[in-house]
């Protein structure tokens, strides 16, 4: 079966081809971050304007690059929600759209069930059920996956999303926008103890997360007077050294908690190597195993929303025929069962 | 030819399908709805002319100015239609179907652009061709342009009639007919859509965008800092 796979929820513009035998015939992303660069931040308009403009092209190439008729086509999987409301109707549109042109169903899929699933297509491939650690741009999550569609929330950011403070750090430092990998890599060269930051709600007796207070505690450090230019690096690492102990923490309560024996980590902040390093440290001493999807699958994209819909369907969900084009701005991952 | 034209720029959106002389049409009624029922709508009007996508000789959609999203609507459900089967695509600008449904004349084209400010274009309608005088712009109502050429004209506007009074005065006087309160239809996108299409003004999905006209949504870092600045008391 042939699932096309198409995502547009934020940023980005994934398309992807997925063969349930054969696997990822091709994807193809387009990432805005340079064009939100220049105002500090995502405009959600300007990301919408990006989608429609994208979207059809890189439709195209990947049909190519998969080297599949259009008939072959099965299914239109597309992101349909959680994410920014006019950038994921650019998708849903286009998706239901081709669906009605070929006389084909749809399959609307949740955004961070493909982003929690997405380790899957990765080798090794992990078992269910396992620990998923969520962390973005716009999502920190702990969720406890059983099986496709049985997952339940353990806890979650309460403010920033990880992602979102490595950004808004990285400004405060003037590294730009989206700064956060150019944070992660001027860490590298600075001293991870010299600046004693907060680690929020470290030692809360709850799986949620707080980033917000950190940020904060970063921009008062910068604006003090005795403040030079040249402590940045050691701002940085300390800054991230914060960040990786709450995520490692909190990560190994939850393992403690449920009993899970793996951990799978998906989303953006899952390629920061710091990070890795710890959560690996950590497994090794608590016994549990660690996955990730490829790194080029880490970011927003198109193969992880096919994925999702094959693996999904695999479980027995229902195809869409209704042609209503919808989209769920607000949608609870937790909740989310076969249909 | 078999046309299908999509219009979601506005407040009532429609489709409609054109064989022969024979037009199919659907209208949706409240900008909450256009995009639920939209496809419902395609489905129907082809069921009703015995048609698939497959079959269709071009697509025409609206393609701007207008309420952004609906454009995207409209241009996203075009691309997505259109992809499988190659279809070209006819964007019709929404002041070339206000300025068609003038007649012979000189046209000023109007609609509301929301934020007190007007989307504005001349045009000039002659042999049932329409050639564009002006381009394309969103202004205050006091700033649309005089007519680059001799009176009199007429003044087709979509929403307009809250800003009517705050045009310039010489544009006002010089009106021989004024409609304020004109509707685009995806109907009213077909005539044009054919003949563009008749003299291949056409595009393929991957290079087909909505004319937004009003471009700039936002302010870059630098001109937010610059307008902190300003903001900032004299020390």
């Amino acid at each position: 079966m042939h699932i096309l796979g198409i995502e547009s929820s934020c940023d980005e513009t994934g398309v992807a081809l997925y063969d349930t035998s054969r696997g990822l015939l091709a994807h193809r992303l387009h990432t805005q971050a340079r064009m939100h660069a220049t105002y500090g931040g995502v405009v959600p308009e300007l990301a919408s304007r990006d989608h429609v403009r994208r979207l059809p092209a890189l439709v195209r190439e990947v049909m190519s690059e998969g080297a599949r008729d259009w008939t072959e086509l099965d299914v239109v999987a597309y992101t349909a929600g959680p994410g920014l409301a006019g950038a994921l109707l650019v998708g849903a549109s286009f998706a239901e759209s081709l669906a009605l042109a070929l006389d084909r169903p749809t399959l609307p899929v949740h955004h961070l069930e493909g982003h929690l699933l997405s380790p899957l297509l990765a080798e090794p491939r992990p078992e269910f059920p396992f620990l998923a650690l969520l962390v973005s741009g716009g999502h920190t999550q702990l969720m406890a996956v059983r099986a496709v569609g049985d997952y339940r929330l353990l806890g979650e950011t309460i403010d920033d999303a990880a992602g979102e403070a490595f950004d808004k750090t990285a400004k405060l430092l003037g590294l730009g926008y989206p700064g956060g990998p150019a944070l992660a890599a001027l860490a590298e060269q600075g001293d991870p103890a010299r600046f004693a930051l907060p680690r929020p709600l470290l030692h809360a007796p709850t799986l949620d997360f707080s980033f917000s207070g950190l940020k904060t505690a970063v921009a008062l450090k910068v604006g003090a007077p005795d403040w030079r230019a040249e402590y940045a690096a050691d701002l940085a690492a300390s800054f991230q050294q914060a960040v990786v102990e709450v995520l490692v923490a909190k990560t190994m309560a939850a393992v403690r908690a449920t009993g899970l024996p793996r951990v799978v980590v998906a989303g953006g902040v899952g390629a920061n190597r710091r990070l890795r390093e710890a959560l690996a440290e950590a497994g090794a001493e608590q016994g549990f195993a660690v996955f990730y999807p490829d790194v080029a699958l880490c970011t927003d994209n198109g193969a992880m929303i096919a994925f999702a819909a094959a693996l999904r369907l695999e479980a027995g969900a229902r195809v869409k025929w209704d042609r209503r084009i919808e989209v769920h701005p607000r949608w609870a991952l937790e909740g989310l069962r076969q249909g | 030819m078999d046309l299908l034209a999509i219009e979601t720029s506005g407040e009532i959106a429609s489709v409609a399908l054109q064989r022969g002389d024979t037009v199919w049409e659907r209208r949706l009624q409240g900008y909450a709805r256009h995009a639920e029922h939209l496809l419902l709508a395609v489905h129907a009007v082809l069921a009703e002319a015995g048609l698939t996508v497959e079959r269709l000789s071009a697509i025409a959609f609206g393609a701007g100015p207008g309420a952004f999203t609906g454009l995207r609507l409209a241009c996203a459900t075009a691309q997505g239609l259109a992809m499988p089967w190659s279809l070209p695509l006819v964007p019709v600008g929404t002041l070339e179907a206000l300025a068609a449904q003038a007649g012979e004349a000189t046209v000023l084209a109007l609609a509301d652009a929301r934020m007190g400010q007007c989307y504005h274009a001349w045009f000039r309608c002659s042999g049932g061709r329409l050639e564009s005088l002006t381009e394309a712009g969103v202004e205050v109502p006091e700033a649309v342009p005089l007519p680059p050429a001799d009176g009199p004209w007429h003044i087709v506007g979509q929403g307009m009639e809250a800003l009517w009074p705050r045009l310039p005065e010489p544009i006002r006087a010089g009106a021989l007919e004024v409609v304020l309160d004109a509707t685009v239809q995806a109907r009213d996108l077909l005539r044009l859509a054919r003949r563009a299409f008749a003299e291949g003004r056409t595009v393929p999905p991957w290079e087909a965008a909505p004319y937004y006209v009003r471009d700039k949504v936002a302010l870059t870092a630098e001109e937010q800092a610059a307008l902190r600045q300003r903001r900032m008391p004299a020390p």
